[in-house]
C-alpha cells in the first residue's frame, strides 16, 4: 500500500524536543503503589499451572468429592492423631508434585495461612493458646488439601465434576462466566494501568481522579461486556440450560483414589465406639 | 546515532518463552517494522522497549543507558524513559480513560506542566494530524475501533516522543485511514523521529518501513533485512505475504 502524498508540515513543537517546565519533584502514594498493584494483577493474569498426570487420572467428579470429603472430615474431627494421619497422607501426596510446583504450592499455601490466622487469632483471648494452635492445625490442612486441589485440577475439570455431580446449570454457568470474566477484567485493568503508566511523564496532581476513571471505565467495559456476552450466547441458542460433556464412567483408580478418604470416615464414625 | 541496542534478551512468561536470544541494534529516525506470526514475540519486543517489562536476561540499553528492573523500579527514571518512548497498544480500549477525545490527547501535556495555550494548540494539532477533529468532544469509550486507534496515536503524539511503538496501529482502520496513517508516520520520520512498528500484513507496510525484523515461531529474529534488500528476495516477500 502506497501513502498518501503529504500535504501538510508538522507542527512545529512535533520536530523540536520538548522541554518540560516543571521536574519530577516527589513521588506519591499512587505512584508508589501503582507498581505493586500492577504487579499482583500481573500475578492474578497468570493461570496456576495445573500437573495432572496422565497415566493415573482420576475423574473429576471424584476428585471433587475427594476434597469435599476431606474438608468436611478436617472440619467434624477433633482426634489429634486422625487429623495427623491426614496430614501425613495429604505429604504423601504432595510428594509427586514437581518441585517447581511445590514451591508455589508452598508458598500459595503459606499466604493462604497467614491471611486465615487474622481470623482465627481472636480464639486465642476466647479459648486459649491450644485451642488456637489446634484451630490453625486444621485450617492449615483444609488450606493445603483445597491448595492441592487447585493445583491438580483444572477449571475445566471443575465444572466437569459439579456437572457430574448434578449441580444446578445455572450455578455452574455463573461459576465459568465468573472465573474468565473476573480473569478478563484484571487482565484489562492491568493494560490500562499500563497504558496510563506509560503516559504518566510526571507526579499525578490528582491522582484520586485518575484511579476514579480506571475503574469508571472498568465499570463501563464489564458492562458492555455482559450485555455482549449474553446475546452472542442467545445467538447460539441458550437457552437458560448448560450444556457441558459428562466424564467417562468411573475407573478402579477413581475408587482407589478415593479410598484414603473413605478410609478417615470409617475411623472417624467408629474410633469412639 | 545508535538509540536502541538489544543483547541477547530473552523473555520467558510462566511456562512459554516469550522471546529467545534476541539481538538488535536500532538507530535514530530509522523506521522498523517488527513481522512474524502471531505470538512470535513482536508484542513481547514492543513492551520491554518501552519499559513495561524487563527481559528476563540480557542487556537492553536506550541512548547508551542500561534499562534494567532497577532503573525501571525508580518512578522518575521511568516517567523520564516514557516522556522519551511512546507506545500505541494493539487493544486501544484500554489506552483511552478520559471523559473526552480532547481531554485525552491534553492529558499528557497536562502532567507535563505546559501553558495553557500550548496544551490547546497541541490537542487542535494533534487532532489535525491524526483526522479526529469532528470527535474532538466525543466520549473516547463510545468510539468505533478505528476511531479508538486514531485517538490512541493522537494521544501519544501529544507528548512527542522520540520513538513511537506501534503494535498493529493499521488493525481495524479503512483503506484510506490506513494510507493516511502511513503518511502521518511518514512524515513523522522525516521529523526525526523514530518509528517501530509490529504488523503481521506486508502489503500495508512495504511502502513506507526501510527496514523489516522478521520473528520466526520460536521467538527468534528469522532475518533483518533493508527495504532494498527485502524487495530482491521474491521468496522472502512471498512468506511475509502469507502471515
Amino acid at each position: 500500500m502506497k501513502p498518501t502524498p503529504s500535504t501538510t508540515n508538522l507542527p512545529e513543537w512535533l520536530s523540536n524536543p520538548t522541554t518540560s517546565p516543571s521536574r519530577p519533584s516527589k513521588v506519591n502514594f499512587w505512584q508508589r503503589n501503582q507498581r505493586h498493584l500492577r504487579g499482583l494483577l500481573n500475578h492474578l493474569a497468570q493461570p496456576t499451572p495445573i500437573v495432572t498426570d496422565q497415566r493415573w487420572h482420576i475423574t473429576p467428579q471424584i476428585k471433587l468429592i475427594r476434597l469435599l470429603a476431606l474438608v468436611i472430615l478436617i472440619a467434624l474431627i477433633n482426634n489429634v492423631v486422625l487429623l495427623w494421619g491426614l496430614a501425613l497422607l495429604l505429604g504423601s501426596q504432595l510428594l509427586w508434585l514437581p518441585p517447581q510446583q511445590l514451591r508455589q504450592f508452598m508458598s500459595h499455601w503459606l499466604v493462604s495461612i497467614g491471611i486465615a490466622a487474622i481470623f482465627v487469632l481472636p480464639s486465642y483471648w476466647l479459648a486459649g493458646p491450644a485451642t488456637l494452635g489446634f484451630f490453625i492445625f486444621k485450617t492449615s490442612l483444609m488450606l493445603a488439601n483445597a491448595q492441592y486441589y487447585r493445583f491438580t485440577t483444572s477449571v475445566q475439570d471443575l465444572l466437569t465434576g459439579l456437572k457430574a455431580l448434578h449441580c444446578p446449570d445455572i450455578f455452574i454457568m455463573t461459576l465459568a462466566i465468573a472465573l474468565t470474566y473476573l480473569r478478563m477484567l484484571g487482565q484489562h485493568l492491568l493494560l490500562t494501568m499500563e497504558a496510563l503508566e506509560l503516559r504518566t511523564v510526571a507526579p499525578t496532581k490528582h491522582p484520586y481522579r485518575l484511579i476514579g476513571a480506571l475503574f469508571g471505565n472498568l465499570y463501563l467495559k464489564s458492562y458492555t461486556y455482559a450485555l455482549e456476552l449474553y446475546a452472542a450466547m442467545e445467538a447460539r441458542g441458550f437457552n437458560g440450560h448448560y450444556s457441558r460433556g459428562i466424564a467417562s464412567s468411573n475407573h478402579w483408580r477413581d475408587y482407589l483414589a478415593l479410598s484414603p478418604a473413605l478410609v478417615a470416615w470409617m475411623l472417624f464414625i467408629f474410633w469412639g465406639r | 546515532m545508535l538509540l536502541l541496542k538489544l543483547v541477547n534478551i530473552c523473555y520467558d512468561y510462566p511456562n512459554t518463552c516469550g522471546l529467545d536470544q534476541l539481538s538488535l541494534d536500532i538507530h535514530a529516525g530509522e523506521f522498523v517494522c517488527l513481522m512474524g506470526p502471531n505470538g512470535s514475540g513482536k508484542s513481547t519486543l514492543l513492551r520491554i522497549l518501552s519499559g513495561l517489562a524487563s527481559p528476563t536476561t540480557g542487556d537492553y540499553q536506550f541512548d547508551g543507558q542500561a534499562i534494567t528492573a532497577t532503573y525501571l523500579a525508580d518512578a522518575q527514571r521511568r516517567q523520564q524513559l516514557h516522556q522519551r518512548i511512546g507506545m500505541v497498544f494493539q487493544n486501544t480500549d484500554v489506552q483511552l480513560f478520559n471523559t473526552s477525545v480532547a481531554e485525552e490527547i491534553a492529558f499528557g501535556p497536562r502532567q507535563l506542566g505546559l501553558a495553557s495555550a500550548v496544551i490547546e494548540q497541541r490537542v487542535t494539532d494533534c487532532l489535525e494530524l491524526t483526522d479526529c477533529q469532528d470527535l474532538r468532544d466525543r466520549i473516547p469509550y463510545q468510539l468505533s475501533g478505528g476511531e479508538k486507534k486514531r485517538v490512541a496515536l493522537a494521544s501519544v503524539l501529544a507528548l512527542n516522543p522520540e520513538v513511537l511503538l506501534l503494535d498493529e496501529p493499521l488493525n481495524g482502520l479503512t483503506i484510506a485511514a490506513q494510507q493516511q496513517m502511513l503518511t502521518l508516520l511518514q512524515r513523522l520520520q522525516a521529523s526525526g523521529k523514530t518509528i517501530i512498528m509490529a504488523s503481521h500484513n506486508y502489503q500495508q507496510v512495504q511502502a513506507v518501513a526501510e527496514r523489516f525484523i522478521i520473528f520466526n515461531s520460536t521467538h527468534q529474529i528469522d532475518a533483518d533485512l533493508a527495504r532494498a534488500d527485502l524487495n530482491q528476495q521474491p521468496d522472502r516477500q512471498a512468506q511475509l505475504m502469507t502471515l
